[in-house]
């Protein structure tokens, strides 16, 4: 009995809590988000909800993460109701709601999952330098022991990868709502253009804002006000902060191999280009 | 309509289930798709854990070294699509074998032919009988398939030496359904 108990997804009585419940029982009173943060992972997602929480009216973020990650990983598994339960009431202060999960932006799926629960949210994409997120997000998974090869080989494994899934179309799985899919794609998250094509199919360009990553220690002031004008607030004064969630685990992790680099500067120059076409912007990191 | 070596992702009892199309399809059988329970095997396991390929096709000839589920069975057979023979190191007998292109052995001697696919579905192995496996019965540009034990002690050496001899095209982590564990797919 006790073993049913601890297996059983539903039943499981460590998987209670007041508080959990509490908010899922009350679920249909609070707030579904008004904007979200969709990329990229690896680009300030912490750093910049702690400066839109800043503002009185702003509730970014859940109680124990910046995002709830539900249109990308948990969407098949998990109800509406467990969705809203992340968030504020209705009874609350806050007039904005906000999650971020920096994983949504390269998810096939999530646009359409997207539009159908939130066709009005207002979307925010910040993008870093794609050669500093992928080595970013691979000393991530060396962190948590998900990968034991070098850089080098690692991006090697995955272009590999790409180039025999373009030539052998029939060996894709296709199970894109794995974790797996999201750890390992170190260089596909930096393709920030044809990951954002597969948006604009479903949302208007009015609904998105785009930033980049670097620009938020020097203009995190004129980006977090452009941002509340987006929301229909009011501006405020911002007060800088540090840097957060950098370095988490081991601390800070030896540079890049300049060869590496120079190679990484080359594979993502067309990607970024297309991507500063599409949204009008340029960004500094061809060099 | 699928082909049934494609792995999709299928609807049962509102669920999706990586499964496939069986190889003995018919048309008035509604339940016409095999999952994959990845509670069985590791290469199982890594299909719903976020595999990106699975380089087993109908021309795909294929070594499984290590005792499986029948159903594991039947999943490489779909995979196939019964056309292929199976060579099958195991010394569990079963009812499965008596399938047409099932074959069982219990000795490598026996076995005289080369394959595109060795999957190995056993923690108990030295990097000695991987390279003596993989140098005579693997074909240049053949595929390995390997559980690798995160915790063991041998585990960075053997990852060395196959990241040097291989290339590794993926590391797919399922702790989810075998603890510590990766399965590592290596080209030759």
């Amino acid at each position: 009995m006790r073993r049913l108990l601890l297996t059983h997804p539903k039943l499981n009585p460590y998987r209670f809590s007041p508080n959990s419940t509490f908010r899922y029982v009350t679920s249909s009173f609070r707030h579904l988000p008004h904007f979200l943060i969709i990329g990229g992972s690896k680009s300030g997602k912490h750093s910049v909800l702690s400066y839109l929480n800043q503002h009185p009216d702003i509730k970014s973020g859940t109680k124990h993460n910046v995002g709830v990650y539900y249109f990308d990983s948990t969407f098949k598994y998990k109800s509406l109701s467990w969705y809203k339960s992340h968030f504020p009431s209705k009874f609350s202060k806050f007039k904005i709601i906000g999650e971020a999960s920096g994983t949504y932006l390269n998810h096939p799926l999530a646009p359409e999952r997207i539009k159908k629960t939130l066709p009005q949210a207002k979307l925010i994409n910040f993008f870093r330098n794609p050669i500093d997120r992928a080595y970013s997000a691979y000393n991530h998974s060396i962190i948590r022991g998900w990968e034991h090869s070098s850089f080098e080989v690692a991006i090697e494994s995955e272009i590999e990868r790409i180039n025999l899934m373009n030539d052998n179309p029939e060996l894709i799985i296709n199970n894109v709502d794995s974790v797996n899919y999201l750890q390992f794609s170190y260089l596909r998250h930096g393709h920030y253009a044809s990951n954002l094509e597969n948006w604009f199919k479903h949302f208007k360009k009015n609904q998105f804002m785009h930033f980049s990553t670097e620009d938020l220690d020097q203009n995190y002031d004129e980006i977090m006000n452009s941002l509340f004008v987006f929301f229909n607030l009011s501006k405020i004064y911002l007060k800088k902060e540090d840097r957060k969630n950098i370095g988490v685990g081991k601390g800070k992790y030896p540079s890049m191999n300049e060869k590496t680099r120079d190679f990484l500067i080359d594979y993502y120059k067309p990607h970024n280009e297309k991507l500063y076409n599409l949204i009008g912007k340029k960004f500094d990191w061809d060099k | 309509m699928n082909k049934f070596n494609k792995i999709i992702n299928y609807e049962f009892f509102k669920e999706y289930t990586p499964s496939t199309k069986k190889f003995n399809y018919s048309e008035n059988n509604e339940n016409s798709f095999r999952i994959w329970d990845p509670f069985e095997n590791t290469l199982s396991a890594a299909v719903v854990c976020g595999l990106e390929l699975i380089p087993i096709n109908k021309n795909s000839s294929l070594l499984c070294i290590g005792d499986l589920e029948p159903n594991s069975y039947l999943n490489l057979l779909d995979l196939v699509e019964n056309k292929q023979k199976i060579f099958c190191l195991t010394k569990t007998s079963s009812s499965i074998f008596q399938q047409e292109n099932l074959f069982q052995f219990d000795n490598l001697d026996e076995i005289k032919t080369k394959f595109s696919v060795i999957y190995v579905n056993n923690y108990e192995y030295t990097y000695e009988f991987i390279q003596n496996i993989t140098k005579s019965f693997l074909n240049s540009g053949g595929y390995l398939l390997i559980p690798l034990l995160k915790s063991s002690i041998n585990f960075d050496d053997i990852f060395k030496k196959l990241s040097h001899d291989f290339q590794i095209i993926q590391e797919a982590n399922i702790e989810l359904y075998f603890r510590n564990t990766s399965l590592l797919v290596c080209k030759s």
